[in-house]
């Protein structure tokens, strides 16, 4: 029981982090981290040395469950603002983050997963890879696309 | 190359300068990429270490809300459901408010039955894992 005290004091944070930003609501944020430490909980046993990946790709996998029970969200475009305004505008971090934040709930759900673990975690290729439990190469792929998407969608609305 | 070619170099974090030299859109662009780059790092939530004194002020503070509040023991209790009885204490709605501000340090009530004159015990988890709080107030029969 120390043990799991343990782990889910260290990595509470990092789970109920990814949960938010993979599902941008609080509520389904703390609802899926709790189900993930339920998971960590049961399978306590069949876990051994580092427990970080593991609780990524289930945060991850309750957080695509989610999704997939809730339904797609809303199409970008949808809500778009009027992208008239082409020039270089500044905003300020605060508002870029708040944009990011929307925008992150726009992209698709690998997408979405692939950007939040590499550039928000800051896990490397192949550690977003191992997790997916997909190629290295498509992960550059869809970091690739997410990125362009997202500065697409901060540049129309700022 | 084109814009299209050059998305993709930009977006993998790759060089593209030979192109970004003759296409102001795609310089955009790339500013674009580096500014989003940074913010992304930044909403990143890591635990903030919060000094001993502050620490000792929170616990401080939450002894006397408890004390005069008095609550109904009942309120300490948690009931559990099913295997969810049995974790510790599961990820609490206020870390939503820590999000934001960046904080750490939390109050998480024991979530396990106590008898009315047993004391109430706050238990407060900093972001150093060896160290915890705990604030034991004595209660009173009849007080509830």
């Amino acid at each position: 029981m120390a043990w799991f005290e343990r782990l889910m004091r260290v990595h509470e944070r990092m789970v109920l982090g990814v949960a938010y930003r993979l599902l941008g609501r609080m509520e389904d944020a703390q609802d899926a981290a709790q189900e993930v430490f339920l998971r960590l909980f049961q399978k306590r046993d069949q876990i051994q040395g580092d427990a970080k990946p593991w609780l990524y790709r289930v945060t991850v996998n309750v957080c695509n469950d989610w999704h997939r029970k809730r339904g797609p969200t809303a199409d970008p475009d949808e809500n778009a603002a009027d992208p008239a305004n082409d020039a270089l505008t500044a905003i300020t971090i605060q508002d870029r983050k708040r944009l990011l934040a929307e925008g992150l709930k726009a992209l698709g759900e690998r997408e979405r997963t692939a950007i939040v673990l590499r550039d928000i975690e800051g896990l490397s290729t192949r550690e977003v890879a191992r997790i997916l439990g997909i190629e290295e190469a498509t992960v550059r792929s869809q970091i690739s696309v997410a990125r362009v998407k997202l500065a697409k969608y901060v540049r129309k609305r700022s | 190359m084109t814009c299209q070619e050059c998305e993709v170099l930009l977006g993998n974090g790759e060089d593209a300068r030979e192109h970004l030299a003759s296409c102001a859109e795609c310089r955009m662009l790339a500013e674009d990429l580096r500014l989003n780059a940074a913010a992304l790092r930044e909403m990143r939530v890591r635990p903030v270490r919060w000094p001993w004194p502050v620490a000792a002020a929170a616990a401080v503070v939450m002894a006397i809300g408890i004390w005069r509040t008095a609550p109904d023991p009942q309120t300490a209790l948690v009931a559990g459901k099913g295997d969810r009885s049995l974790l510790p204490s599961p990820p609490p709605r206020s870390l939503a408010a820590d999000l934001k501000a960046g904080q750490s340090l939390r109050p998480v009530k024991e979530r396990r039955h106590v008898g009315a004159a047993e004391p109430l015990k706050v238990k407060m988890l900093t972001s150093d894992p060896d160290v915890v709080i705990y604030w034991i107030v004595d209660r009173k029969e009849g007080t509830e």
